[in-house]
């Protein structure tokens, strides 16, 4: 951040002179003042278990951290506020540790007495781990795409599922740091665990035109340097290091040398997928992998000569005129005559659309995506292949639904049948490798042959009609797989499998089923004879003149089919990690240009970038910790293995547990009081907040590391604290301590994104708690999920989540702001994700009879009480002649969900 | 009813809280609800920045080279600074130039319509930025560093400055498709989220179309009406329960007032359809003149920083068929904004509305391909008017080809001081404080270019 950019900002002018001067002058004084000037922060000193101090109020605390509490309040003639009364104190609870309310039955069963119980059992609950996960994503600025560069076919859940599952199992947080960073090189390590290195792997990257000279290129590799120390500083240190690129730290004990020394871990590591299996294991996968990729490559290669050679002969039916028209008449989402550029399609690579003529394929697919995709649906279009039938196992699927690159093929997707299918060269439709059921016509598709096929979905019933026939070509039940995907694809199934050799023409989507008469309106409109259109015969002599290709191109298919079936463990998922590579910005060999060629199982030190400039660099640094944290030997760790992650990771959790552990303990306390111990939790150093109450997170540190940095042991010593259970009334504190630094109240705190809109679900009856798994479009409808289950798009981040303050995961986030603004409230009031959550509670209170009894049912649903009279009353007013008025009943409920009391909690 | 949002963002609350507030900062700042006030006069109250995204070749436009001619097809000396991409000789730019107005700033036939307003602009002849690369070069005209983590400029004004109608968002977007690096370009990064720009494709004149969420699919007005006022009444229940005041539950009870007002006022602001015929007609047709047209509705209401993105990805890198494509280029955005500048003018709102013209670089006077020019980082043109600067005037000069920025050389950061020193923030001022340091949109330079102040 702090660099100068000389590389290109080559001193030109006087202006820029100057400018440099006194850059240069300024960080000259902050050095030469650096070594007598900077104290050891308070948060570097050594963990102590602190003695209690002394209060009046004995009978007030119930744990060891309340003694600190009251007496600081008392030292400000301060009294505590009451407890919280039982209801309040278990919505909070719930809140706190799952994110999601008590149900009514959950709220009557609760004894005060059975506090403590409650807490453990809602420790033990799978959901808290997704609560507090969440919490940590933060941190760690997750996201469930990487940039397009990095071609990574790795799944990023992974790491947000083990973070959950880290919290669910309490795994010891020194630990939890150790594995984030190094579990590839700990010893006995569960390679299952190398998710852990998402929080490296997912990373942000910055784009590298290598066509720049390697200064600049040094540059941005310097920048993204920057950016993994400032994520590992401020996430397990509590130290901004960004700062010391440039210069030494203005007020902590960290040096620019320390800065490259640790830098120089980052210049060791390379951003890549790996497995979560022995690496002598995953050395065959890689392998077979490798020779696919080839094949894959090659066959790419032998279809580009067949689809050129063959589309020069091939002309598309001759559509009467007015076609169009006729099929817009039938009101579909859209249509794609495809003879010019669709907004709704998008074609790979190797998709042509021909001007004026139709869609060709050869190595790729379309892809489209609608905005509401339901299980009553219906697709048009005119195809046709070139493949023989008899060519390899499945000669073409047209057209598929279902998540790009899901090789479990959840979805419907329609096939022309080869070797593998019953009876080569006939329509079918298969929903997918898990559930496995196929329906399938007998009409065989001659190659070279145009065909006008509509598929209709209502249900589990499919059907198809070819060529107008008014019988349909199959029909039967085969049970939706696909989940709600928005996405489909033309020319390819949606795992890219059986690509088409051949044409699609006018693609038609309706968001319903057709009845057989318009499917057959769609044929008759075309003007097109019944039965299929045979082209004349110059364009059958194309695809038998491309026997040899096709040949080659069998061998091919068959030999990938055969690699994948053969390798064990082929298809297993990828992490998102890092592996040990050095990393080298070169001039490209010749001319014009950076070559970035990283040296696999090396590492290296970095020489000091004077000034942040990488162009300018000083001493040479070796890998160490910082000086600022010697070992028991009085001598600070050298980074010996490998790129030296592993030792980074001890250092923090041995050297630097005085700094880590405050660092944690005080980001739980947040998360349960609404503000942290010291208001700056990324920043312990000099210059964030100094702490309200030092002694007692010193306390609450040495004793959290002496209970083995158990998180659990951690939520269980402030829950069940008297300073937590209080209530937020107190006028006493609200008027001495505004900011509530001594803890006289709880605070009122706003719910975050997630809990609220998974609130909703819950009220509505509709939460699907499904645990982990492949990330879902929060647009959806579908989409009933918990929203850690959200898909988070570093470029494309989701309007809901962006307009109440969910951080942008481009960078470390320590804590969200609570914003309150009139774009939030459209969102409460139009909104169709609450729209459609009211609709589904008014549903369930219609349910029941007269509207006093419904009344009550929502507030037991959303609040867990019973309503006031003066609520009674204003709903009352409200239902005045529409009682039984289901339009009225979900304005009502959507109103409780909007209204202020769901949103905060106290 | 007229009380501003809720505001957590009062620059003295966060310089002092830090990153580290939460829900206090909430409570607390609801007490002091004062409008933002700017730290000196300001000259402009705000911004519209007509974005040619791709980056334009300033000798087209305000910037004549006749060396450009002599030396056709030559690689003179001076015309080997490194680029992207490998390039060959001097390309002619073949628009006639002529001067314009009392200033005789001259202006290329390219520009006909916005000639006629040439003694209101200051062409910016020496702007420099310090990458070829579009992702970096848009990452530091946007928001004043390369590297997508900072905040953009439009969220600085928004934070520095707040918003002059309670109704509308504080700095809108527009742009009819996805620019590269899309929304990190308009982000608010570490400040609050409301600065945020909000991102409108108006490829749809449709207000509906437009924003999200800003109409209820299902309720009428009197409807809405009806059940706001039911969720008023919960929330005044609920705020009278507690048995006292608070400022939070208080202040979303106003957000949502403002929400539903917003329905409206956003609605109407953002329909060029009830503009009448002849203004539609003096702005001309396609997705730049409807951007300009709305930019103006917008300015007229009070919104603080508006864009225009000229287009979908980057229309204006031609690195094949320059000289073909850039009259098409021109035709579409010279009416346009020659009507913006009338519009404005006539109705008294030039004078403290800032124009900023350009892209995230310029081309070069070199040819790629033999008909294309590829990205420029060393000099390229932008201009300004209205907004307190200085009219009929060139700053700065380029070299012989328009390849570097020679003399007053301007570089982003000096750009980005200017602009905020036009609306009364001093650059050095205008800070937020994250990890101990004091963050802002210059980075650690930027002077103001006091000479192009009116």
């Amino acid at each position: 951040m702090f660099v100068l950019r000389i590389t290109q900002n080559v001193i030109q002018s006087k202006n820029d002179v100057k400018r440099h001067l006194f850059i240069l002058g300024f960080l000259g004084t902050l050095m030469l003042g650096h070594a007598a000037a900077i104290e050891r922060p308070w948060s570097f000193e050594p963990l102590q278990v602190q003695p209690l101090p002394k209060i009046k109020q004995a009978d007030w605390p119930q744990a060891r951290l309340d003694h600190f509490i009251l007496s600081r309040m008392e030292s400000k003639n301060l009294q505590p506020a009451k407890p919280a009364e039982d209801r309040v104190l278990l919505r909070r609870l719930y809140f706190d540790l799952i994110g999601l309310p008590p149900t009514q039955k959950q709220m009557d069963a609760f004894k005060r007495e059975d506090f403590a119980k409650m807490v453990d059992q809602l420790l033990a609950s799978p959901h808290y781990g997704e609560r507090w996960g969440r919490h940590w994503l933060d941190l760690a600025r997750y996201t469930d795409k990487t940039a397009s560069w990095l071609n990574s076919t790795a799944s990023a859940w992974l790491y947000r599922d083990w973070v959950v599952k880290a919290f669910n199992d309490d795994l010891p947080y020194n630990v939890f740091v150790k594995k984030q960073l190094a579990n590839d090189l700990m010893t006995g390590s569960d390679p299952k665990d190398n998710a852990a290195l998402g929080f490296l792997g997912l990373s942000p990257t910055y784009w590298k035109e290598l066509q720049l000279p390697p200064e600049i290129i040094k540059t941005t590799v310097a920048d993204e340097w920057e950016e993994h120390m400032d994520a590992l500083g401020r996430t397990f240190l509590g130290l901004a290091f960004g700062c010391a690129r440039c210069h030494d730290h203005k007020s902590d004990p960290v040096t620019q040398e320390d800065y490259y020394a640790i830098a120089g871990v980052f210049a060791s590591v390379r951003i890549t997928d790996r497995p979560m299996m022995k690496e002598k294991l995953w050395v065959p996968v890689v392998k077979a992998r490798e020779k696919v990729a080839a094949l894959e490559k090659k066959l790419a290669e032998l279809k580009k000569i067949k689809t050129a050679t063959g589309t020069s002969g091939v002309k598309a039916p001759e559509f009467a005129g007015g076609y169009a028209k006729a099929i817009t008449k039938l009101k579909p989402t859209f249509h794609a005559p495809l003879n010019t550029a669709s907004k709704n399609l998008t074609p790979e690579n190797g998709v042509q659309i021909l001007k004026d003529k139709f869609a060709t394929f050869g190595s790729g697919r379309i892809r489209g995506e609608v905005r509401t995709f339901k299980d009553a649906y219906t697709v048009s279009f005119w195809f046709r292949n070139d493949l023989a039938n008899n060519a390899r196992p499945i000669t073409a699927y047209l057209f598929s639904r279902g998540q790009d690159g899901d090789s479990r093929a959840p979805g419907d997707h329609l096939g022309i049948g080869g070797t593998s299918t019953q009876a080569d060269g006939t329509l079918f439709l298969f929903n997918g490798n898990v559930a496995k059921g196929l329906v399938g016509g007998k009409t065989v598709i001659a190659p070279g042959s145009w065909n006008h096929v509509v598929l209709a979905r209502n249900g589990d019933l499919v059907t198809a009609w070819l060529n107008g026939a008014s019988a349909p070509e199959f029909t039967g039940d085969i049970k939706s797989t696909a989940a709600g995907s928005k996405e489909f694809f033309l020319g390819g199934r949606n795992d890219r499998f059986a690509l088409l050799s051949g044409h699609v023409a006018h693609f038609t989507f309706f968001d319903r089923t057709l009845t057989a008469r318009e499917a057959q309106q769609l044929h008759a409109a075309s003007g097109q004879p019944k039965g299929p259109k045979t082209e004349p015969k110059e364009s059958a002599k194309t695809v038998i003149a491309q026997a040899d290709p096709k040949a080659q191109i069998e061998k091919a298919t068959r030999e990938i089919e055969s690699i994948k079936k053969n390798t064990p463990h082929y298809n297993m998922p990828l992490v998102n990690g890092v592996s040990e590579a050095a990393l080298f910005v070169n001039p490209a060999q010749g001319k014009h240009g950076t070559s970035l060629d990283y040296k696999k199982g090396e590492a290296r030190n970095l020489a000091l970038h004077k000034r942040g400039n990488p162009n300018v660099t000083g001493k040479v640094i070796p890998r160490r910790f910082l000086n600022a944290f010697p070992g028991k030997n009085g001598r600070v760790r050298q980074f010996k293995n490998g790129s030296g992650r592993l030792d980074l990771a001890e250092a923090i959790v041995n050297e630097a547990a005085p700094l880590a552990a405050r660092v944690i303990v005080n980001r739980v306390w947040l998360h349960h009081f609404g503000h942290g111990l010291t208001s700056t939790p990324s920043d312990l150093g000099s210059s964030g907040e100094s702490p309200t109450h030092p002694q007692l997170l010193n306390d609450l540190a040495a004793r959290f590391v002496k209970n083995g940095w158990s998180i659990k042991w951690l939520h269980r010593e402030i829950l069940l604290s008297a300073c937590w259970q209080q209530s937020i009334y107190s006028d006493q504190s609200q008027k001495l301590d505004p900011l509530n630094k001594l803890y006289g109240r709880m605070n009122r705190r706003r719910l975050d994104v997630e809990a609220w809109r998974d609130a909703m679900l819950q009220a509505s009856g509709q939460l699907d708690p499904t645990l982990g798994g492949d990330p879902m479009n929060l647009e959806s409808k579908d989409n009933k999920r918990r929203t850690i289950y959200g898909l988070i798009h570093r470029r494309e981040p989701n309007q809901m989540l962006r307009i109440h303050d969910f951080p942008d995961p481009t960078a470390h986030a320590p804590t969200r702001p609570q914003t309150i603004t009139p774009l939030q409230q459209l969102f409460a009031l139009n909104g169709p994700f609450i729209q459609w959550q009211a609709e589904a509670l008014a549903t369930n209170l219609m349910k029941q009879t007269g509207a006093e009894t419904r009344v009550n049912v929502a507030y037991e649903k959303l609040f867990q009480r019973t309503p006031r009279q003066t609520e009674i009353k204003i709903a009352t007013a409200f239902f005045k002649g529409t009682k039984n008025d289901k339009a009225a009943w979900t304005q009502y409920a959507q109103a409780l969900l909007a209204s202020n009391e769901f949103l905060f909690i106290e | 009813m007229m009380n501003p949002p809720f505001s957590i963002n009062r620059r003295s609350a966060l310089a002092r809280m830090g990153a580290g507030m939460g829900t206090l900062g909430l409570f607390n700042a609801l007490q002091s609800q004062a409008n933002l006030a700017p730290h000196f006069a300001p000259r402009a109250k705000r911004v519209i920045h007509l974005f040619m995204n791709g980056g334009p070749f300033g000798p087209d436009f305000m910037d004549p080279k006749p060396a450009l001619k002599k030396y056709e097809g030559q690689r003179p000396k001076g015309t080997d600074l490194r680029t992207e991409r490998p390039t060959g000789g001097l390309l002619n730019a073949p628009y006639e130039y002529t001067q314009h107005g009392q200033s005789g700033l001259p202006i290329s036939s390219l520009l006909p319509h916005t000639a006629k307003f040439a003694d209101d602009i200051c062409a910016l002849r020496s702007v420099h930025t310090d990458n070829p690369n579009h992702g970096p070069a848009l990452l530091l005209m946007n928001n004043g560093t390369m590297t997508p983590k900072v905040p953009s400029m439009g969220a600085w004004c928004s934070y520095g400055l707040g918003t002059e109608n309670a109704n509308l968002p504080a700095y809108i977007v527009l742009c009819p498709g996805r620019p590269v690096r899309f929304s990190i370009l308009w982000n608010s990064a570490f400040l609050p989220s409301k600065h945020q720009g909000v991102y409108i494709n108006h490829s749809k004149i449709s207000p509906k179309e437009m924003i999200p969420w800003l109409r209820n699919g299902q309720l009428d007005t009197a409807t809405q009406r009806k059940q706001l006022d039911l969720i008023s009444a919960l929330n005044k229940d609920h705020l009278a329960a507690q048995g006292r005041t608070d400022n939070a539950l208080q202040g979303r009870i106003e957000a949502m007032e403002t929400a539903y007002r917003m329905q409206f006022a956003a609605t109407d602001a953002f329909d060029i359809e009830k503009e009448p015929k002849s203004i539609r007609e003096s702005y001309g047709k396609g997705h730049f003149a409807n951007g300009c047209l709305i930019a103006r509705r917008l300015s007229e209401r009070g919104v603080r920083f508006i864009q225009v993105y000229y287009g979908n990805g980057q229309p204006w890198d031609t690195h094949k068929n320059h000289n073909k494509t850039t009259p098409t280029l021109a035709k579409n955005i010279d009416q346009p904004m020659a009507a913006l500048l009338g519009d404005l003018k006539t109705r008294g709102l030039l004078e403290d509305t800032l124009i900023m013209w350009g892209g995230e670089f310029g081309r070069t006077p070199v040819s790629e391909n033999g008909s294309g020019r590829d990205h420029n980082p060393h000099g390229f043109l932008m201009w300004m008017a209205g907004g307190g600067v200085k009219g009929g005037m060139a700053y700065g000069e380029s070299d012989e080809f328009g390849f570097k920025a020679e003399h007053k050389r301007m570089h982003i950061h000096d750009l980005h001081a200017t602009m905020l020193h036009l609306l009364g923030m001093d650059h050095e001022r205008l800070t937020f404080r994250l990890s101990g340091r004091d963050f802002r949109l210059t980075n650690v330079s930027g002077n103001v270019v006091r000479e192009i102040l009116a």
